[in-house]
């Protein structure tokens, strides 16, 4: 193929034709970059025939230049869609070779935080939004913080031993984390906005409402003219945050020593929207915790006057709601680590 | 507590559904737990009479009884006791359809033919009794359907607040009720009762624990049993028939809250004492329970002997029955405390217990008593014997609270005038003045509180008690103003969740686990419960002891799950407690506790997450190799963090492992996060090189004692940068006691691009150090 001189008349026509062909029979990108070199190099076949116009007669150049340049353009331009198609063909052929099936699940790495304490969390910067802090406290509590302290008299049965777990020296794991709140009264002057989320304990038995270890999160606020309505007001906005813009708030009269006077929290029932369906009993309602204004008993042991200050102050279970938002028809499965229960909350 | 609506009917006027009743009583916040029929049996459960009880041939315990059942007689297999002939009972038939939707079929059992079922109370959704078979009344016509009889009733079964004892009563109920609707509440018209301290029945009050005591004397004429209509009353109170003089005084309770008890005075011998029980003393109660008494009992004795346990239960020896003729008519204000001690001491809460347990005020003693003797005269044909004994023991008070207008609304959120505040007031039975025009300029009102609502104590209560009939729905949803003057930033709870972020990219699951652990668990993971703090009244030994250690919960939790899957992990973030001095509260330290389950490299996984946490923080841990208990005595670690030990890492011990039961391995890690967070830096910008680092790879064989800490300690002080761990292998080939530890070099400089001369010469610079410091050649 290489005997043929290039550049003179019909046989530069003869060796095109035979460049061309041999590089569309390329099968491989090396064999068409050694074509490539063979005549588009330094010393390539095209390359040659190009720098012999200038040994032509001045008459012949033109016409032998641009039949020269053509040539060169030809073999570029073949080589390039010989170069695209080997590519296509390639990728064809590992397709072919290497099928993967795009649907199938692959190995990862994701655990999860508990689901209670995510909601924790989520409830948490709810309230940073609004302006509270997270106070914490001992969970081994003394009697005065966790009872007397909340107008809650020795002979309350809160405090029997049905109710209540004792260590030897009478300390007792707390039963709330209201001493929480009470410790924070005690260390700082109004105003006051805290939540104090955190583990209690009862000495109850368990059934799939029921938990004797679980994690409450209370609320307390105190200043100069808080009303009612600035408890339901607080409530409406975190259940709003926490279970969508639509959640209404209920209140109901209750009663709890420390607080006067007292409400049942209810929001509307996150699974029906307040229709009534079988998580709320067709109530539309789900109780939600207890409220109330800071009784005035309290503030006077923690040594704010009640009748410049006032206060209300909430509580809840971060598990019940956690049951209700996750549709969990027994609480127990929080406390007790399963791990197919857990992977389904990652 | 279940009343019937009709009962609550009879003070109410016009006519009420048992649903009006309930939405008036839970908007002033009386919880309706449910309104239930009281007769949900339908035709096919008839009255029949007992004609004959054998012994069941195959069954020790059932009996085969058969009954007259009016057109036919029938025969039945019936397990309960109190099966007797000539009793009238309620057959369910095959067919009937019970509450619960319990179907009654024809059935073998035991081999005979049993063709339909005797009921309880609790059967037919009457009662609560199930201890036995209901026994109706003699009256009853045998055959009849029992439905045509016992007429369908609502019944509100409710809960009421703990702090008042005026609700436990149809007529507090009623009152409620009555005020929410703006009605005219119907109180029954009471005799005029003589009473007086020197009365037909001499008592003698020795214990400050007793604030009224009220006795009268009366003959009856006409005992037996009670009418049908009281029968029933009763049933639907959920309270069991007895006989006539007993069922009154259960009426009288359940209509006021006054609980009230009836002696056979013919068994007493007066004068009567109210006293502390001596220690040891004993009584036989009438559920025939032989009870230990204690000086925290309060009793009623007669001269000879104890007759009662005050406000809880009577004494079975002056036990009255429907022959009874003389009794001796109890109503009493005991203190509320040392009742519901002694109750719940002695497992006992009764009706009576239940309510004096709330705070009876002495007032009530006496009304009920009077209604009692009034009750008696109408319906068993008594007379009163002489004058009626009432030892009262406190001064009776009124209570008066002032209160504004303006302190209503700042509370409220809302205004309400003081006209408006009066007639909420005066709904309830509070007597409402309005106070001269005050200096202070505020619109005062003096409030006063009605004997039966002892519970309201200040301004707060009271209002209270406006909001409560005002309505919660018309409290403003206002947001709180804030000044603050100070902002304290969270800093700590932020790292945790970041520490959290780590973990959970490391497939570690977050689990909450007891903090109370059994003495099993730890020593599990070789610890001693000795040295724990311990519960005083546990659940269980299975929760006993305060943890001081994450560990043992976490060992319990892959135990329990080692079967799912063949490798998981577990993290938990806790206080774990340890004691101090005897009185003191115990030290509160709250740990990071992480445990894996993995058939191979556990320690590799549990240090995988430490680092991940460590350089999510930004801080550098040390790893203090040290045998520790619990822990594989190879595969063991003290964390220290700026001279501090903070925690430990390592694998469980192969011996726990193995009495876990558990075919693989379990890598473990505890910590205290407060530390760790603590030391978290922010991390500074280490500018890039515009030159290209060079990485080479070496491996070489040094002593195994030798440590990766160790080795890159010195790569580091001949100036390399970094260097990082590729692999150890301790394999035969190797000298004795020699490992091989391969490693990457990043060789960089920030003038030039090195030559590979230049690179070649700092790896050997590296190189000689090594085996200067450990003897380690190069492999």
């Amino acid at each position: 193929m290489t005997d043929k001189k290039p550049g003179s008349g019909s046989n530069s026509q003869e060796w095109l034709e035979v460049a061309i062909q041999s590089i569309e029979g390329a099968s491989n990108q090396n064999e068409l970059e050694a074509l490539r070199v063979k005549y588009l190099g330094r010393k390539g076949v095209a390359t040659e025939a190009l720098r012999q116009v200038g040994s032509l007669p001045a008459d012949q150049r033109a016409k032998a230049g641009a039949k020269a340049n053509s040539a060169q353009h030809q073999i570029e331009q073949t080589i390039a869609k010989v170069k695209q198609d080997l590519l296509a063909r390639r990728v064809e052929r590992e397709a072919k070779d290497t099928p993967i099936d795009l649907t199938a699940p692959q190995p990862f790495n994701l655990g999860h935080d508990h689901p209670v304490n995510s909601l924790i969390r989520d409830v948490i910067q709810i309230f940073w939004q609004m302006g509270f802090q997270v106070a914490e406290g001992p969970e081994i509590e003394t009697q005065w913080y966790n009872f007397e302290a909340l107008n809650i008299p020795l002979d309350h049965p809160a405090r029997d031993m049905q109710d209540t777990f004792y260590l030897d020296n009478n300390l007792l794991p707390r039963t709330h984390t209201s001493g929480v709140q009470v410790r924070y009264m005690e260390a700082n002057k109004p105003p006051i906005r805290i939540i104090a989320p955190g583990k209690v304990y009862r000495n109850e038995d368990e059934d799939p409402t029921h938990l004797w270890m679980f994690h409450q999160i209370e609320g307390l606020v105190v200043d100069k003219g808080i009303s009612l309505g600035d408890l339901k007001g607080t409530l409406t906005a975190m259940l709003k945050g926490l279970l969508g813009d639509e959640t209404q708030l209920r209140l109901r009269p209750s009663y709890f020593p420390y607080t006067e006077p007292s409400v049942e929290v209810d929001a509307t029932c996150v699974i029906c929207k307040g229709k009534g369906c079988r998580t709320c009993a067709g109530t539309g309602w789900i109780e939600l915790g207890g409220a109330g204004m800071v009784h005035p008993e309290v503030l006077l042991r923690v040594g704010i006057d009640p009748s410049v200050y006032s206060g209300f102050a909430f509580g809840f279970g971060p598990e019940r709601i956690a049951a209700i938002k996750y549709q969990i028809p027994d609480i127990r499965y929080f406390w007790r680590p399963d791990i197919r229960f857990l992977e389904q909350f990652r | 507590m279940k009343i019937p609506a009709s009962w609550l009917q009879d003070y109410l006027p016009g006519k009420l559904t048992a649903r009006q009743m309930a939405d008036s009583l839970e908007m002033v916040g009386i919880e309706v737990d449910a309104i239930s029929s009281g007769q949900e049996f339908g035709d096919n459960v008839i009255v029949a009479k007992v004609t004959k009880v054998s012994p069941h041939p195959n069954a020790d315990r059932l009996r085969l009884v058969t009954l007259d059942a009016g057109k036919q007689l029938v025969d039945v297999v019936c397990g309960a006791a109190n099966v007797a002939e000539g009793q009238k009972v309620a057959l369910a038939r095959p067919g009937a359809l019970l509450p619960g939707n319990i179907k009654i079929e024809a059935a073998e059992i035991r081999g005979i033919k049993s063709e339909g079922m005797i009921c309880s109370e609790q059967e037919l959704g009457i009662g609560d009794n199930h201890a036995g078979i209901m026994i109706l009344p003699e009256s009853y016509p045998t055959g009849k359907p029992l439905s045509r009889l016992w007429p369908a009733e609502d019944i509100l079964d409710l809960s009421t607040p703990a702090n008042r004892a005026d609700v436990l009563s149809v007529i507090g109920l009623a009152r409620e009720i009555a005020a929410h609707r703006r009605l005219q509440l119907k109180l029954p018209k009471l005799p005029e009762v003589a009473m007086s301290a020197k009365g037909e029945v001499p008592a003698m009050i020795t214990t400050p624990l007793v604030d009224r005591y009220v006795a009268a004397k009366l003959t009856i004429k006409a005992p037996g049993v009670s009418p049908l209509w009281l029968q029933q009353r009763l049933q639907g109170a959920g309270i069991r028939p007895i006989n006539l003089i007993v069922d009154i005084t259960n009426y009288v309770m359940v209509e006021y809250g006054q609980p009230l008890h009836a002696f056979d005075a013919g068994k007493i011998k007066l004068p009567i004492t109210v006293r502390v029980a001596k220690m040891g003393e004993k009584l036989t109660t009438l559920d025939g329970v032989k009870r230990d008494l204690t000086t925290q009992d309060v009793v009623i004795a007669d001269t000879s002997h104890l007759v009662a346990l005050a406000g809880i239960m009577g004494g079975e020896s002056s036990q009255i029955n429907d022959q009874t003729k003389h009794i001796i008519l109890e109503a009493a204000t005991f203190r509320a405390a040392k009742i519901r001690k002694s109750a719940v001491r002695l497992g006992l809460r009764t009706d009576a217990s239940a309510r004096f347990e709330r705070s009876l005020p002495p007032e009530l003693a006496s009304i009920a008593a009077a209604r009692t003797i009034s009750l008696l005269q109408q319906l068993a044909g008594a007379e009163l014997v002489g004058e009626v004994t009432d030892c009262l023991q406190i001064p009776l008070t009124t209570l008066a609270i002032d209160i504004t207008v303006e302190r209503v609304a700042a509370l409220m959120g809302v205004k309400n005038s003081a006209a408006s505040i009066t007639s909420h007031l005066q709904a309830l039975g509070f007597g409402v003045e309005a106070a001269a025009a005050s200096s202070d300029g505020l619109q005062h009102l003096i409030v006063t509180v009605p004997w039966w609502r002892p519970d309201v104590k200040i301004a707060e209560d009271i209002v209270e008690e406006v909001v409560r009939l005002v309505g919660y729905d018309k409290v403003p949803a206002t947001l709180p103003g804030w000044q603050p003057t100070d902002v304290n930033f969270d800093h700590f709870l932020p790292m945790v969740w970041r520490v959290k972020a780590a973990l959970k990219a490391q497939n570690l699951f977050e689990v909450n686990t007891y903090s109370f652990v059994s003495e099993d668990q730890l020593a599990a993971v070789g610890i001693s419960a000795n040295t724990h703090l311990k519960l005083k009244n546990p659940m269980s030994q299975d929760q006993a002891y305060l943890r001081s250690s994450l560990l043992p919960s976490l060992l319990t939790a892959v135990v329990q799950n080692q079967h799912q899957r063949k490798q998981f992990g577990f993290y938990e973030i806790s206080n774990v407690f340890t004691p101090k001095s005897k009185q003191a509260q115990p030290d509160e330290t709250l740990k990071l506790g992480v445990m894996v389950k993995v058939e191979g490299q556990a320690y590799q996984l549990v240090k995988a997450a430490l680092d991940a946490v460590a350089t999510g923080l930004g801080v550098k841990p040390s790893i203090k190799v040290k045998s520790l208990d619990g822990l594989h005595p190879n595969r063991s670690a003290e964390i220290w963090l700026n001279g501090h030990m903070i925690g430990k890492i390592g694998e469980i011990h192969p011996a726990i492992v193995a009495k876990s039961k558990i075919g693989a391995k379990l890598g473990a890690l505890e910590l205290d996060i407060r530390a760790l967070v603590g030391a978290a830096q922010t991390k500074i910008y280490q500018p890039i090189n515009r030159y290209p680092d060079i990485f080479r790879d070496i491996a070489v064989v040094l002593p195994d004692k030798v440590t990766w800490s160790q080795v890159e300690a010195i790569v580091v002080s001949s100036g390399v940068i970094e260097v990082s761990f590729l692999s150890d292998f301790y394999g035969r080939d190797l000298p004795e006691d020699h490992k091989s530890l391969a490693m990457r070099i990043k060789i960089s400089d920030r003038e030039k691009t090195l030559t590979d001369a230049e690179a070649r010469e700092r790896v050997n610079r590296v190189v000689k150090l090594l085996k200067a410091e450990f003897g380690a050649e190069l492999r």
